[in-house]
């Protein structure tokens, strides 16, 4: 029965958020960027889009690094505009949203903190959609476990701290580590809460949320061979809520290179296809850009769907990958380095 | 440069003796200068060569590092800021040490790593294939600029040298070399002439000595007529017959 009522507190939100998805580039506009030679013509190309005076405004010279700003200060915009009109539950599914760039922050902040740099000059390299409140106040702490007693205890991602970290060990953690243990946290939290909603949202949110939990195992996996990471340090990484747990991630945790690695993913149809070797005269694509690429498909699942939040989700993701692609046109038509420039994920293929 | 100066020493065979000496110096420094010139500008040759080759080479790595970072933003996100916040000490330090070339002592730089690699876990979730691919590619250009640093420093201490040594080749053989011949050519002359001076003397001194008994001899001549026949005494030698001797 959510379809009857979920107009009554979404339904301005989902209408707006597919009229923003319309406005996703698509095939023939990355075509026409990566025709481009300099980033002048892509400035132009990109006003005939949905971006449109986006980039026109500005005095500064047009740099990369430019381009990736204001694509990201847009995308920001796009989101407040969601969050602030949005009611619970899906006010908490946004902020859900926004927790990953928060641990992003945080860890930032605790590195910064514990060399005793000055937090003035971190706040402006935070991503603005993972601002909270405290931020500021990290500067005061002087060791990680003041940090956490003092300030991050109010913030939502204390429950995530609680279930990573114990007092003690927060001294001697590195950074890394600790980002992927709250991540692990926040990615399991995320979907028990998508499960508790039910309905259409848990059938796509969570099919979403296992791939990206076992996307981090393999990824983590790979990463670590030639590393200090222990096979048992490992295992704490591991997000629990994919499709892997719990045989996949015991295999995954005792593998030593990438062919045990490759047949472990051999046992689920879905990730065997990842792993497999490309055919003979096809591109050489990554195991990061297959990766992006299963991701970017299960995204735009979300869309054929109506009455459920997955469709936020989907958007912001895929408004980042965009960002991603264009960022690394723009790179490519920099550099002059056309012969990889099809490298990027295509999120639409012709008019839809 | 004056060319008609000489050494102002006294002629004499000793000055000539020490001039032969300091000219043959003067040679032998000048050929082992020019034997050290030589060797410094085939070295230099070299190191011009190396240098245009590293630099090709340089502008080829510099674009592929380059272009790998721009992959791994692509893969993994901005970490530019994880990166810098993790910094505390440098990794790969450079040395310096002296290599010697004829003589001229070049720095040469050479790198070396220190302590591990403390990104190893940087891009753990996202990205890490990328980033080690960039790490690799800045480590081979960080390899290269040293090199370059090297041959570059080389390159300007050998110049100099070559310009000094240069000059003092050509110093000792413009000018050295004929100053010391001018003065032997001069101490030479010197000598001849008092030589020729000293014969001339002693040629004239005997003609006078010759005048001079010429003279006295007439004088005696003129003399010993004057005075008629002298009766001479008794000589007994030119006596035929003896008075004291009796029996015969």
């Amino acid at each position: 029965m959510a379809e009857l009522s979920f107009n009554v507190d979404h339904g301005y939100l989902e209408g707006l958020v597919r009229g923003m998805k319309a406005g996703i580039l698509t095939q023939t506009d990355y075509h026409n960027l990566a025709q481009c030679d300099t980033l002048e013509d892509m400035k132009l190309h990109l006003q005939s889009t949905d971006y449109g005076k986006l980039l026109s405004s500005s005095e500064e010279d047009l740099t990369v690094s430019l381009v990736d700003n204001k694509l990201r200060e847009n995308l920001v915009t796009e989101f407040s505009c969601l969050r602030t009109n949005a009611l619970p539950p899906l006010s908490t599914f946004l902020d859900y949203i926004t927790y990953s760039y928060m641990i992003d922050n945080v860890v930032l902040l605790i590195t910064g903190a514990l060399k005793q740099r000055d937090v003035a000059e971190l706040l402006p390299r935070c991503h603005p959609l993972g601002a909270f409140d405290q931020m500021a106040a990290v500067g005061i702490a002087r060791t990680p476990t003041e940090l956490y007693s003092a300030i991050l205890v109010d913030t939502p991602l204390a429950q995530f701290f609680q279930d990573a970290v114990s007092e003690s060990n927060l001294d001697e953690m590195e950074a890394e580590i600790l980002r992927n243990k709250l991540y692990k946290a926040y990615l399991e939290s995320f979907h028990s809460f998508c499960k508790n909603i039910g309905g259409a949202t848990k059938d796509i949110m969570c099919p979403v949320l296992e791939f990206e939990a076992d996307r981090r195992a393999f990824i983590i996996t790979v990463n670590s061979f030639g590393t200090d990471l222990s096979g048992a340090d490992r295992s704490a990484l591991y997000p629990s809520c994919g499709k892997l747990y719990p045989e996949g991630l015991r295999l995954l945790a005792k593998a030593e290179d990438h062919e045990q690695v490759k047949a472990v993913a051999d046992c689920y149809p879905d990730y065997k296809m990842i792993f497999d070797d490309p055919e003979p005269g096809s591109d050489f694509k990554t195991l990061e850009d297959r990766f992006f690429e299963q991701e970017v498909k299960l995204n735009t699942l979300a869309f054929l769907q109506q009455f459920h939040f997955g469709v936020f989700y989907s958007y912001i993701k895929l408004k980042e990958q965009e960002c991603r692609n264009i960022v690394w046109i723009a790179e490519c038509v920099t550099q002059r380095q056309k012969s990889k420039i099809h490298n990027y994920i295509p999120i639409f293929q012709g008019k839809n | 440069m004056s060319g008609k100066e000489r050494i102002d020493i006294f002629p004499s065979r000793m000055a000539q003796t020490i001039m032969k000496a300091r000219l043959k110096g003067a040679q032998t420094g000048r050929n082992l200068l020019k034997k050290k010139s030589d060797a410094l500008s085939m070295r230099f040759r070299q190191i011009l060569r190396k240098i245009i080759e590293t630099k090709t080479k340089m502008g080829e790595v510099m674009r592929e590092a380059a272009f790998s970072l721009a992959e791994a933003k692509f893969a993994a996100g901005d970490f530019s800021t994880t990166v810098i916040q993790n910094v505390n000490k440098a990794q790969v330090k450079v040395r310096a040490k002296k290599d010697n070339v004829a003589g001229v002592t070049l720095p040469v730089f050479e790198h070396y790593q220190e302590g591990g690699d403390s990104y190893e876990l940087t891009g753990l979730a996202r990205g890490g294939e990328q980033l080690s691919r960039l790490k690799r590619n800045y480590a081979r250009a960080v390899e290269l600029l040293v090199e370059l640093a090297s041959l570059q420093t080389s390159f300007v201490t050998l110049d100099e040298a070559i310009k000094i040594t240069n000059r003092r080749v050509n110093a000792i053989e413009h000018v050295i070399i004929p100053r010391i011949d001018r003065t032997l050519t001069y101490i030479i002359t010197e000598l001849d002439e008092r030589e020729r001076e000293e014969f001339y003397r002693l040629k004239k001194i005997q003609e006078k000595k010759k005048q001079l008994r010429e003279k006295t001899d007439k004088e005696i001549a003129e003399r010993l007529a004057k005075l008629g026949p002298i009766a001479e005494p008794t000589n007994m030698l030119t006596e035929e017959m003896d008075e004291d001797l009796l029996f015969e």
